[in-house]
C-alpha cells in the first residue's frame, strides 16, 4: 500500500512538471482562492470585532429593549430614513429594570431615549447687537464708545454690501430703503440718543439693522435622554474632555466634542481645520484636492465671521499686527483681512499658525462655551414645540472614535429634561396646570364633529356687551416681578432618573460570549412579567449600519463562491484535456496491469497534491500579508470608516481557522471536481491506447 | 387674531342688517372685509389677559395665562407670560416685521419668524394681533350656508402676494345678521386644511379713543386638521382699551417684569 503512494506521488510529481501549464492554471486557481478565502474572513472578523466594539461601547450596549409596539425598528444610528422613528414608550422603567436585572448574566439597564432638537442662532449682527446691548447695560463710558464705533464700521461694510447688491437686485425700492436706515444708523445724531434713549437706537438696529445680515440656519442637534452617572459608568468609551459630567438631581447637557468642533467652532477657524487636515497631515494640495480648493476659496469670503467680532481696541491691533505680518500699508482691516484669509499650499502653514496665535485669542471661537445655558427646542410627540434650557457641563468623546461623526452624533440630556422635551408632565407642572385650568371655565367639547353643533347650536349665546366702567390704568411694571423658573433651579430628585418613562433602554452583560441565550431568555422573563417589550441585540439595534458586516459577508461569500465554481470549472476542464492528451499513456499503464482502481487514484493524488501545495501557499500569504498589516494598520480613508475600524487605523487579525480551513476546503473541491475526469481515464482501455498508436 | 375676529364679528353684525339675504357683490364683499377688520380695530392701545389651553390627542397637556399688549398705531404687540412657572415672565415682542422672543431663564432675546406657534401652541401671533385681512387678502364670495343656527356668508380670502401672512388661503363663515366670524379655515397653498378656527363668543367694549364699539372675540378654538385630536383654545378675559405707558414696548420692559 504505502509502496503504490509511493510509486503514485512520484508520478503525481513527474506529471506536474510535465504537464506545466496545466500545472500552473489550476495551481494559481487554487492559490487565489485559497487566499481570498483566509484574508477575506480575517479582514472580516476584524472589522466585525472592531465595530462591535465601537457600536457596543458607544451606545448599543450588548442588547437593546423597547415596546413591542413601535411601530419602526430601533435604529440607534438612524434608520437612514427622514422623519422621526415611532419606538412606542416603556411608561414604566422601573418594572422593566427589575425584571431584566434578574437575569443573572446582567451587569446593568442603562435608559435611554433620543431626539433631535433645534437651536435657533441670530445671525453675525444679532449677535453683535446683543453684545453691545449687554455693553450698554452694564460697561463703561469707554467701552459703550467703543462698540458703538465698531458697529459703525461694520455698518459701513453693510451699506457696501447693500450697494452691490442693488445693481443686480429686482427690487431695489427695498434696498434703498434700508440703505437709508443704514445710513440713519450711520449718523451722529442717531448715536447722540446712546446718552438719553439707548432702549430706542438699540431697538433700531434689532429691529431694522440686524436682519439686513439675513438668516442663519438653525443647529439641530441629536440628544439622548439617559441616566448620565450611569452611562459613564457603563460605556467605557464614554469620556468627559472638558468640563464635568451632568450631575444627580441637575438639568443639563453634555456636548459631543466631534459636533463641538465641526458645528459650533467659527466658520473660518473650521476652514482653517479643514485645510490643515488635507495640506498638513495628509499632504494634499489646495491645487489639486477639489475638496480643499472649495475650503480655499470660500475662506475669504467668510471674513465678516472674524471682522465683526472685532471691536474697540481688538480692532486697531488685529490691523497692526495684519499689516505687518501681511508687509502692507492698506489701512481697512476688511481688505487686509480678506488678503490674509487668501491661502494658497504656501502660504497656509504660516497664515494658520497666525491666525490661532493672533486672532483666535481676540474672537469667541465656539457658538456655546462650557458652563453656558442653551435652550434646546423640541418638538413634543404631538407635534408642538417645546422649549427647555440647559446648563453645557461639559464636553464628551468617544476614546479611539474621535474622528467618527457616527459615534460623535450624540448630545446628552438628564432624562428628565427628556420627558419634558418629550411632552411628558411632571406631577408638580400637571398641579399647576390644573390650578390654571380651574380659573377659566372652558365648556368641554367631547370630540370635533358635533363641535359645530356645540357651539352655534340652538343655545348659542355669540355677541354680549362689556359692561361696567373701565378696568384701572395699566402699570408700566406689575407690583410684583412674575416668579419664573431659573434654569439652575429646576433641580429633580435623582431617582426620577430610574423611574418613569423611556423610550429605550441599554442591557450590558457579564458575560457578552452568551448573548444570543441571554436575549432569548431574557425576552421570556419580560413576557413572564407581562411586559410587552422587544428585546433585540447590538446589531439589530443598530439599524442598517449593523447590517453592514452581514451584508459585506454575504458578498465575499458569493463572489468567493462565484470564483470557486468558475475556477473549479477551468480545473475539470484541465484535467479533461489532460486526459485526453494522455490516452496513451493511461492505456499502456492499463495494458501492464494496472486496474482501475489505480488509475483513478493517480488522478485524485495529482490533485491533492497541486491542491494543496497552492492553497496552503495562498493561505501562507494571505497570513503573512495580515501579520504585517496587524503591525502596520490600515489608515480609515473617511471618518465613517474610522467608526467601522474602531479608530484611525485597523489592525487586521489572522483567523486560524480560516487558515487551516481554506486550503483544506479549496483541495476537497478541487478533488470533486477531478472525479469526473479520472473516471474517464479509468475507462480507457488497452485497445484504445493501441488504437491511438496506430 | 382673536382680537381680529372679534372686531370683525362686530362689523359682521352691522353689516348684516344692511346686506341682503342674496349672494354678495364685490363691493359689498370688499366692504364686509373692511368693516370685519375696522370693527376689531381700536385707534388706542389694547390690553387683555389671555389663557391658552393646549390639548393633544384631546387631552389638556399645557395651559398658559399671558397678557397680551397692543398698540395698532405703531404696529406693536407684545406678549407676557404669567403662567406657570416654567414659561412666566418668557415673552414675545413684535417690532416691525420682526418678532423677538425672550428667555428670562437665559436672560437672552431671539429673532424669530412670525409663523412660530406661540409658546409651543398652536395659536399664532396673528391670532392675537389686529386685524388686516382687507390689506392681505383679496375676498371672493363662495355661498350663504348655514352654520348651527346661524345663516352665514362664506368667503374664500386669498393672500395678496406681497403679504407676509401665515396662511395663504383663508375661508371664513360670518354671521349675515351680526357680522361676527363665527369659522374660519386656514389651507396652504395646494388647498390643505391645516387648521379650523371657532369663534363661539365675542364682546363688543366701547373705546373712549377709537368713539365705538370695539369687537374682542373671547374665546378662540383652534382645532389642528394635520394632527388630528390636537387643538388650543384661547380665551380672552380682562379687556383694557385705555391707553398703555409710552416705553412700553421695549425689550427693556419686557425683561425688567422677571428680573
Amino acid at each position: 500500500m504505502l509502496e503504490e503512494l509511493k510509486v503514485l506521488l512520484l508520478v503525481a510529481v513527474r506529471n506536474i512538471a510535465l504537464h506545466k501549464v496545466k500545472s500552473l492554471v489550476v495551481g494559481g486557481i487554487l492559490f487565489s482562492g485559497s487566499f481570498l478565502v483566509v484574508f477575506g474572513l480575517s479582514f472580516l472578523g476584524s472589522i466585525e470585532n472592531t465595530m462591535s466594539q465601537s457600536i457596543i461601547g458607544s451606545v448599543a450596549g450588548h442588547l437593546q429593549v423597547y415596546s413591542a409596539d413601535a411601530k419602526d425598528d430601533l435604529a440607534l444610528f438612524g434608520s437612514g430614513f427622514f422623519g422621526r422613528d415611532d419606538l412606542g414608550e416603556i411608561p414604566k422603567f422601573e418594572q422593566v429594570r427589575e425584571e431584566i436585572l434578574k437575569h443573572p448574566n446582567v451587569a446593568s439597564i442603562v435608559p435611554m431615549s433620543f431626539e433631535n432638537a433645534i437651536i435657533g442662532r441670530g445671525n453675525l449682527l444679532d449677535e453683535l447687537f446683543e453684545r453691545f446691548r449687554k455693553t450698554v447695560r452694564s460697561g463703561s463710558k469707554a467701552e459703550i464708545a467703543a462698540m458703538s464705533e465698531s458697529i459703525r464700521q461694520n455698518l459701513r461694510t453693510v451699506r457696501t454690501d447693500l450697494e452691490n447688491e442693488i445693481k443686480i437686485a429686482g427690487n431695489p425700492d427695498d434696498i434703498k430703503k434700508q440703505i437709508a436706515d443704514v445710513d440713519l444708523a450711520l449718523s451722529d445724531s442717531f448715536w447722540s440718543k446712546i446718552s438719553t434713549d439707548p432702549e430706542s437706537l438699540m431697538i433700531f438696529l434689532e429691529s431694522k439693522i440686524a436682519p439686513l445680515s439675513g438668516e442663519k440656519e438653525p443647529l439641530y442637534l441629536r440628544y439622548m435622554g439617559t441616566h448620565p452617572e450611569l452611562f459613564s459608568n457603563e460605556f467605557k468609551k464614554f469620556k468627559i474632555i472638558e468640563g464635568e459630567n451632568i450631575p444627580a438631581g441637575e438639568r443639563g447637557i453634555l456636548i459631543s466634542k466631534r459636533i463641538y468642533e465641526t458645528q459650533l467652532k467659527n466658520i473660518v477657524a473650521r476652514g482653517f481645520d479643514n485645510l490643515y487636515k488635507g495640506i498638513v497631515v495628509q499632504d494634499k494640495s489646495i491645487v489639486t484636492d477639489i475638496s480643499l480648493k472649495t475650503f480655499a476659496t470660500d475662506l475669504p469670503k467668510q471674513y465678516l465671521e472674524i471682522l465683526v467680532q472685532l471691536t474697540g481696541e481688538n480692532r486697531s491691533l488685529t490691523l497692526a499686527e495684519l499689516q505687518k505680518f501681511m508687509k502692507t500699508q492698506e489701512t481697512s482691516l476688511e481688505k487686509v483681512l480678506q488678503d490674509f484669509l487668501t491661502v494658497d499650499d504656501k502660504n497656509f502653514r504660516e497664515r494658520f499658525d497666525f491666525f490661532y496665535k493672533v486672532i483666535v485669542p481676540k474672537i469667541r471661537l465656539y457658538s456655546f462655551n462650557t458652563g453656558e445655558t442653551i435652550n434646546l427646542r423640541s418638538y413634543t410627540r404631538s407635534g408642538f414645540l417645546k422649549t427647555v434650557p440647559l446648563k453645557i457641563y461639559g464636553l464628551y468623546l468617544f476614546e479611539g472614535l474621535e474622528s467618527s461623526d457616527l459615534a460623535g452624533a450624540f448630545n446628552f440630556v438628564d432624562l428628565v429634561s427628556y420627558r419634558e422635551l418629550y411632552g411628558r408632565m411632571s406631577d408638580e407642572g400637571q398641579k399647576e396646570l390644573e390650578e390654571i385650568r380651574s380659573k377659566i371655565p372652558i365648556k368641554s367639547v367631547e370630540n370635533a364633529a358635533n363641535l359645530e353643533d356645540s357651539l352655534f347650536g340652538a343655545e348659542a349665546q355669540i355677541e354680549t356687551r362689556a359692561e361696567g366702567p373701565q378696568t384701572a390704568a395699566v402699570q408700566a411694571k406689575p407690583a410684583a416681578a412674575l416668579e419664573f423658573r431659573r434654569s439652575q433651579s429646576g433641580r429633580y430628585d435623582p431617582a426620577e432618573l430610574k423611574t418613569g418613562l423611556t423610550i429605550n433602554a441599554a442591557i450590558i452583560l457579564k458575560n457578552p460570549r452568551r448573548i444570543a441565550s441571554t436575549r432569548a431568555e431574557i425576552e421570556e422573563l419580560l413576557k413572564q412579567a407581562k411586559l410587552n417589550l422587544r428585546v433585540v441585540d447590538w446589531k439589530q439595534a443598530s439599524g442598517t449600519l449593523g447590517q453592514l458586516v452581514t451584508v459585506i459577508r454575504a458578498v465575499l461569500l458569493i463572489a468567493v463562491a462565484i470564483i470557486l465554481i468558475v475556477a473549479m470549472a477551468i480545473i475539470n476542464n484541465a484535467i479533461m484535456m489532460t486526459t485526453i492528451e494522455r490516452t496513451r499513456e493511461i492505456g499502456t499503464l492499463r495494458a501492464i496491469g494496472a486496474q482501475r482502481a489505480f488509475i483513478l487514484r493517480m488522478f485524485f493524488i495529482e490533485t491533492m497534491t497541486i491542491g494543496l501545495l497552492a492553497s496552503a501557499a495562498g493561505s501562507l500569504l494571505a497570513v503573512t500579508l495580515l501579520s504585517i498589516l496587524n503591525v502596520k494598520g490600515i489608515a480609515a480613508p473617511s471618518d465613517f470608516l474610522s467608526f467601522i475600524f474602531g479608530g484611525p487605523k485597523l489592525y487586521p487579525s489572522v483567523s486560524a481557522g480560516a487558515a487551516v480551513f481554506a486550503p483544506v476546503a479549496v483541495s476537497l473541491l478541487a478533488l470533486i471536481f477531478t472525479l469526473y475526469p479520472a473516471f474517464m481515464a479509468s475507462r480507457i482501455s488497452p485497445a484504445a491506447a493501441m488504437q491511438d498508436r496506430e | 387674531m382673536s382680537v381680529r375676529l372679534s372686531v370683525n364679528l362686530v362689523f359682521l353684525t352691522g353689516a348684516l342688517l344692511s346686506v341682503p339675504a342674496f349672494a354678495l357683490n364685490d363691493a359689498d364683499l370688499k366692504s364686509l372685509v373692511s368693516e370685519l377688520d375696522t370693527r376689531q380695530r381700536n385707534s388706542g392701545d389694547y390690553k387683555s389677559v389671555v389663557f391658552i389651553e393646549q390639548r393633544e390627542k384631546s387631552k389638556v397637556t399645557q395651559a398658559f395665562e399671558a397678557t397680551v399688549f397692543r398698540r395698532d398705531a405703531d404696529d406693536k404687540w407684545m406678549l407676557l407670560f404669567s403662567k406657570p412657572k416654567s414659561e412666566a415672565g418668557k415673552g414675545y415682542l413684535r417690532l416691525d416685521k420682526n418678532l423677538f422672543l425672550y428667555e428670562p431663564a437665559l436672560g437672552k432675546w431671539e429673532r424669530r419668524t412670525d409663523r412660530s406657534g406661540i409658546g409651543g401652541t398652536n395659536s399664532r401671533r396673528s391670532d392675537f394681533d389686529e386685524s388686516r385681512l382687507s390689506e392681505e387678502y383679496t375676498a371672493k364670495f363662495i355661498a350663504d350656508e348655514k352654520l348651527g343656527k346661524f345663516d352665514v356668508h362664506h368667503i374664500l380670502l386669498n393672500a395678496k402676494t406681497e403679504a407676509d401672512v401665515a396662511s395663504p388661503v383663508l375661508h371664513l363663515w360670518v354671521d349675515k345678521s351680526s357680522k361676527n366670524i363665527l369659522k374660519r379655515q386656514e389651507r396652504s397653498l395646494s388647498d390643505k386644511l391645516l387648521r379650523t378656527v371657532y369663534y363661539p363668543a365675542w364682546e363688543k367694549k366701547f373705546s373712549k379713543s377709537k368713539g365705538a364699539d370695539v369687537y374682542i372675540p373671547r374665546e378662540i378654538r383652534i382645532v389642528d386638521e394635520v394632527e388630528k385630536g390636537n387643538g388650543t383654545t384661547v380665551v380672552l378675559r380682562d379687556v383694557n382699551l385705555d391707553g398703555l405707558p409710552a416705553n412700553i414696548f421695549t425689550k427693556a420692559w419686557l425683561e425688567s417684569q422677571s428680573r
